[in-house]
C-alpha cells in the first residue's frame, strides 16, 4: 500500500486535519501480515492541546518481553523512568542520556494471542516553551507462562521545546501482525 | 473530513437496590476500545468476567499486579475472574479499566486496571482473558453486593 502523506504504516485511516470533537481520532494503524519495523504518526496537526496514543501490540522480536522506544520529531529523547511489578517483585529504574523506553510489550516467544496494552499521554505537545514529557501505562499478562508479564508506569523526557509533529514507536525487530496503534487529539 | 463522536458513553448504571452483579451486555462491536469507570459504595474485593465465561470453575483468567502503600507485586493465574483491586478495599474505590481492541476475534483480551481506594492504597493491574472472542458482555461482581449509589459507566472509544 502506498503511504498516505503524513503517515506511514501498513493500513492507515484517519480523520485528518479537521478536529470537531474534544477527543478526536487523528489516525489509526493496524499491522498486517509480516509485521512492520516501526509505527509512525507524522504531520501531526497543531490544533489540539494534548495527544494520546492507545496501543495494542506485540513485537516480532524473539523474546518474551520487548521494550518499546519512542521518538519525537526523530529525536530519541534523553531520560526515562519506570516503576513496575512483574508478579513477584516490584522495582523502579531509570536511564539518563539514553533513548526513551516508553513501555514494554509481549514478544514473539510469548504465548500466541498475548498482546500488550498501553495508553501514552503527551501533554502540551505543541508548546514551544517547554520540554516534552510523556507518561505511559503499559501491561501484558501471560498467565505466568514465562514471557515476563509486567504492569508498569513510564515517563520519558525529550529536552527539546520544538512542537511535536511526528511520533515514532519501535519495538526491537518490529511490531507483529494485529498490532494496532491509534493517535488521538484532545482539545483544551 | 470531520470526525464523529470518538469517546462515547455506551451505558451507565447507578445501583438503586443492592445487587450481586452489574452486567453490561450486547456491547456493540463498533468501537475500538472500551473504558469502564467503577465507583462502588461497598467494600471488599471487586472483579469482572467477560461474555458467558462467568463460571466459578473457569480458569481462563489471570492478572499481574503492582500495589501499594507497602509496595509489592503479585499475580493471579488460572483464575475465574480478573480482579479490580488487589489491596484491601475498605471503601471509596475508584477504578478505571481499559480494554483495547476488545472486539477483535484473533487475539486474547487484555485489560489495564488502575485504581485508588480507602485504605491508602493504589493498584495497577493487567488482566488476561485467554479467549479470542469479541467481548460483548462484562459482568461486574464482588465479595459483597454492589451497594445503593454504586455507579459503573462504560465508554467506547472509536478510532478512525
Amino acid at each position: 500500500m502506498s503511504p498516505i502523506l503524513g503517515i506511514t504504516a501498513s493500513q492507515i485511516t484517519g480523520h485528518l486535519w479537521a478536529p470537531s470533537t474534544d477527543f478526536d481520532s487523528i489516525a489509526t494503524t493496524t499491522v498486517g501480515a509480516g509485521g512492520t519495523a516501526s509505527i509512525s504518526f507524522t504531520s501531526i496537526p497543531s490544533t489540539y492541546k494534548h495527544l494520546q496514543i492507545r496501543l495494542f501490540a506485540r513485537s516480532t522480536q524473539s523474546t518474551g518481553t520487548q521494550n518499546v522506544n519512542m521518538s519525537l520529531n526523530g529525536g530519541p529523547g534523553s531520560t526515562w523512568h519506570r516503576v513496575f511489578g512483574n508478579g513477584t517483585s516490584v522495582g523502579a529504574n531509570a536511564q539518563i542520556s539514553a533513548s526513551v523506553i516508553i513501555g514494554q510489550i509481549s514478544g514473539a516467544t510469548a504465548a500466541s494471542g498475548v498482546f500488550g496494552v498501553a495508553t501514552i499521554d503527551l501533554l502540551d505537545y505543541k508548546e514551544t516553551t517547554k520540554y516534552k514529557t510523556a507518561r505511559a501505562l503499559f501491561g501484558f499478562d501471560d498467565n505466568n507462562g514465562g514471557a515476563g508479564a509486567v504492569v508498569q508506569l513510564f515517563s520519558g523526557l525529550w529536552q527539546d521545546s520544538t512542537a511535536v509533529s511526528s511520533i515514532t514507536l519501535t519495538a526491537g525487530t518490529g511490531f507483529a501482525q494485529y498490532t494496532s496503534a491509534a493517535l488521538y487529539g484532545i482539545k483544551g | 473530513m470531520a470526525a464523529g463522536n470518538t469517546y462515547t458513553q455506551i451505558a451507565s448504571t447507578t445501583v438503586g437496590t443492592s445487587t450481586a452483579s452489574v452486567v453490561f451486555s450486547s456491547i456493540p462491536a463498533t468501537y475500538t476500545d472500551l473504558v469502564a469507570i467503577v465507583t462502588p459504595t461497598q467494600s471488599g474485593d471487586l472483579w469482572f468476567q467477560l461474555n458467558t465465561d462467568t463460571s466459578g470453575a473457569s480458569t481462563n483468567y489471570s492478572s499481574t499486579w503492582l500495589y501499594g502503600s507497602t509496595p509489592g507485586s503479585t499475580r493471579d493465574t488460572n483464575a475465574y475472574r480478573i480482579y479490580m483491586n488487589w489491596s484491601s478495599n475498605a471503601g471509596n474505590y475508584l477504578g478505571i479499566i481499559q480494554l483495547n481492541n476488545y472486539s477483535n476475534t484473533t487475539t486474547y483480551k487484555t485489560a489495564l486496571i488502575r485504581n485508588g481506594m480507602n485504605g491508602a492504597s493504589v493498584d495497577l493491574g493487567v488482566g488476561l482473558w485467554r479467549n479470542t472472542a469479541a467481548i460483548d458482555t462484562i459482568t461486574f461482581k464482588g465479595t459483597n453486593n454492589y451497594g445503593v449509589g454504586s455507579t459503573i459507566s462504560l465508554y467506547g472509544i472509536k478510532a478512525a
